[in-house]
Parts: structure tokens; C-alpha cells; sequence
């Protein structure tokens, strides 16, 4: 094998693994040789590592509400690609994809309680806000506005926040759908969830006069197929409305 | 291709290399965003099989040079008060490079094009990526990091 002339070029390669083998080898048996040679190397390994270290991506993680927006964007996009609806529809319109930790600390102010998604029988104690426990396991999921337990086909007061509790036994990514008509939903949230985990959840508000909520609960496997979802239809009504009624 | 989970799981080597042009943190979460609306809107007329994470630092780079063309009646203004809005070093919350405030001044003083071939080495990109991304050989990208590690050496040391 000749010896070749190793420059700082091919040094600094060899020394981010830039080479294929065989060039690798070419400059191994010059740095053999070469203790000038062996002093940069350490220098471009040294410089390569604090680099590495610093600018690692590993230490950057996406924020839940880019997530969310890129996602939502992405569904927005394509359905103005569709083209509009053939026919005018009261929709209603989600608001309150408050970043979490302003949302924990409006709450924590106001000692309100945080909807999470939860297992029953779990014994994780939340370590932020309040967590509501939801004790009937036959149920997957319960909506809960102001402490109360809102059960499936219940009333949810038109603008305040509320917040869907999913009780979690599977392993999988989970997707909550506002559900618009037969072929029309949008993604509200979406978040991987793992058995016996609980995640954090942004709060909901509905502000259209639209008289029913209809949300669709899905959980997918990693290999995408559906392996549960389940629909939740609520009756949406204003503070008088609700207030008329108690009374 | 699924545009937004692919965007979504590139968005950290997006967000640092979008830093590095940038003056802060909003900065350039604003930039990513804009490239990555972009992407999702002309996403049905880009090929499938693009490099997507290529294609959209190589977006970054454009729309921020776009930008600073845009803004160069701005530079002027302020040049004439002895600063330039590139002067990151004047942006104490933001302007974070790196973990390191040591790291980020180094790479600040090395030039700009020092700073960029040195972030994108940092951030994964293999030399074939970053030649690809540069529009330049493999050849140079051989060279211009070895000086600028050479630079970066010198100034760790000095340092």
C-alpha cells in the first residue's frame, strides 16, 4: 500500500469518519508515522466533540404546540386543497391551545383542575396542577369542565375551557378528532401515549352557537392501524341555558 | 410522503441551524415556520423522493438571505449608528447558538461561513450533505473545515 500525502483535508475527514475504509487505512499507516500528524488528529477530535456536544439535536425537542400547529396547518393546507364545502355549516370553532405551562400556572392561580390523560387504576401523582382521577374504568374517557364529570351524550357551557380525561391502557399514538360531518373532521390533539401513562392535554373551549360537540377518540398502533376508536357527542349549551336548567 | 411528521421530526436540526443565522430564539422559530408552511403548502408539487431535510435548510438559508435583502435599507439605518442588526452578540436573551455562551461567541468570531459549515457538521449533516446543501465539492467542504476547525482550535485554546 503507498504512503500518501495526508492533508488537513483528508485528516479532519478521517477524523469525523468522512472516509471509506480504504482511505481510512492510507491515513492510519501515515498517522503511524507522523506524531504532527497525530497532534492535529487529537485537536480536529477534540474541536469535533465539543461541537457535537453543543449543537446535538438530541438536546432539542419539539414543543407540543408546534406539534400541534404544524400539524393542524398541515390539515388546514390540505383542506383548502379540497376546496370548499358544498354546502354552508355552522362550525364550531376550538380555541385554547394555550402553551401548557401558561395554562398550569392560570390554573394553579385559580386552584382550577386540569383535565389529563390518565389510567384509572394507576397511582402516578401528578407533579403539576391538579389532576382529576377518574374512577369509573368502564368508561375510556370522560369530558370535565369546572370539576365536573361530563358523561358521554352530557352538557358542556359554551365558552369555558373543559378538557377530555382519557384513561390509557394501550400502547400507541391517540387522536382526538372534532368530528364536522360524514367526511369532514378536523385534528384536535395529538400525543403518543404508552399504557399506564398519563399525558398532558391542552384545554378546549367551545365558542360557536353550535348546538352539538361531536369528538372521535382514536388510538393507533405504530404500525398505523386503528385499534380503537370511540366517539363522544356532547350537547353544547350558554351559561343561561345551563343555569335555567340546574334551576 | 408524510410532509408534516417528517417536518415535524427534523424540526430540532431546523430550529439549530436556523439559530445560527438568526438573532434569537423567536428568530428563527419564526424562519423554520415560515419554510416549514411553505413546504406544507407546495408539498403536492415537491417529489417524493427529495431530501426533505436538505431541501428544507437549503429554504432557510434562501428565505433569510431573501430577508436580509429585504432589510437592507434597515442595515444601512443602523450602520450609520456604528451597529448592524448581525451584531448577535447585542441580543442578550436571544442569539443563543449553542448550550455554550462560549461556544456561540467562538463561532461568531470565525465568519460567517466558518459558523455555518461548522453548524451543519454539528447538527449531523455529513460532508456529502453539507457539500449537497452548499452547492459546493466534497473537496472544499474537506478544506474549509479543516481551517475552520483549525480557527475553532485556536480560539478553544485562546479562550
Amino acid at each position: 500500500m503507498a504512503d500518501i500525502i495526508v492533508d488537513d483535508g483528508l485528516l479532519v475527514a478521517y477524523a469525523d469518519n468522512q472516509l471509506d475504509s480504504e482511505q481510512r487505512k492510507l491515513v492510519e499507516k501515515t498517522l503511524q508515522s507522523s506524531e504532527s500528524l497525530r497532534l492535529k488528529l487529537n485537536k480536529f477530535n477534540t474541536s469535533g466533540a465539543i461541537l457535537r456536544a453543543n449543537l446535538d439535536v438530541g438536546q432539542e425537542v419539539i414543543p407540543d404546540h408546534i406539534r400541534h400547529r404544524i400539524l393542524m396547518l398541515d390539515q388546514q393546507i390540505k383542506k383548502e386543497r379540497l376546496g370548499p364545502p358544498s354546502e354552508s355549516k355552522d362550525i364550531i370553532r376550538i380555541t385554547g391551545f394555550l402553551e401548557l405551562p401558561t395554562f398550569f400556572s392560570i390554573l394553579s392561580d385559580s386552584n382550577s383542575l386540569i383535565g389529563k390523560v390518565c389510567y384509572s387504576n394507576s397511582s402516578i401523582v401528578p407533579t403539576v396542577g391538579h389532576l382529576k382521577r377518574i374512577t369509573n374504568i368502564e368508561e375510556q374517557f370522560t369530558v370535565v369542565q369546572n370539576d365536573n364529570e361530563i358523561q358521554n351524550f352530557g352538557s358542556i357551557v359554551r365558552n369555558d375551557r373543559f378538557n377530555i380525561v382519557w384513561e390509557s391502557h394501550l400502547d400507541g399514538d391517540l387522536y382526538i378528532y372534532e368530528i364536522i360531518d360524514d367526511y369532514d373532521k378536523n385534528l384536535l390533539f395529538s400525543s403518543r401515549v404508552s399504557a399506564g401513562s398519563f399525558i398532558d392535554m391542552p384545554p378546549l373551549i367551545v365558542v360557536s352557537d353550535k348546538a352539538e360537540l361531536q369528538l372521535e377518540v382514536e388510538v393507533k398502533n405504530a404500525n398505523e392501524v386503528s385499534i380503537y376508536t370511540e366517539e363522544i357527542r356532547l350537547e353544547v349549551v350558554s351559561v343561561q341555558d345551563s343555569g335555567s336548567k340546574d334551576q | 410522503m408524510d410532509f408534516a411528521n417528517t417536518l415535524i421530526a427534523i424540526w430540532p436540526k431546523l430550529m439549530k441551524y436556523s439559530r445560527s443565522l438568526t438573532k434569537g430564539n423567536y428568530a428563527a422559530e419564526d424562519l423554520v415556520m415560515e419554510v416549514i408552511t411553505k413546504i406544507l403548502e407546495s408539498a403536492e408539487r415537491i417529489d417524493p423522493n427529495t431530501n426533505l431535510e436538505a431541501y428544507a435548510i437549503r429554504a432557510i438559508k434562501n428565505t433569510f438571505l431573501n430577508e436580509v435583502k429585504w432589510d437592507n435599507k434597515t442595515v444601512s439605518e443602523i450602520n450609520d449608528s456604528g451597529e448592524s442588526i448581525y451584531d448577535e452578540t447585542r441580543d442578550e436573551n436571544s442569539g443563543k447558538f449553542t448550550e455554550s455562551g462560549d461556544l456561540e461567541k467562538i463561532l461568531m468570531n470565525l465568519g460567517s461561513k466558518c459558523k455555518e459549515i461548522l453548524v451543519l457538521f454539528g447538527i449531523g449533516s455529513s460532508y456529502k450533505e453539507i457539500a449537497s446543501l452548499l452547492d459546493v465539492k466534497i473537496g472544499t467542504v474537506m478544506s474549509r473545515m479543516a481551517r475552520c476547525r483549525g480557527s475553532l482550535s485556536d480560539q478553544l485554546e485562546a479562550s
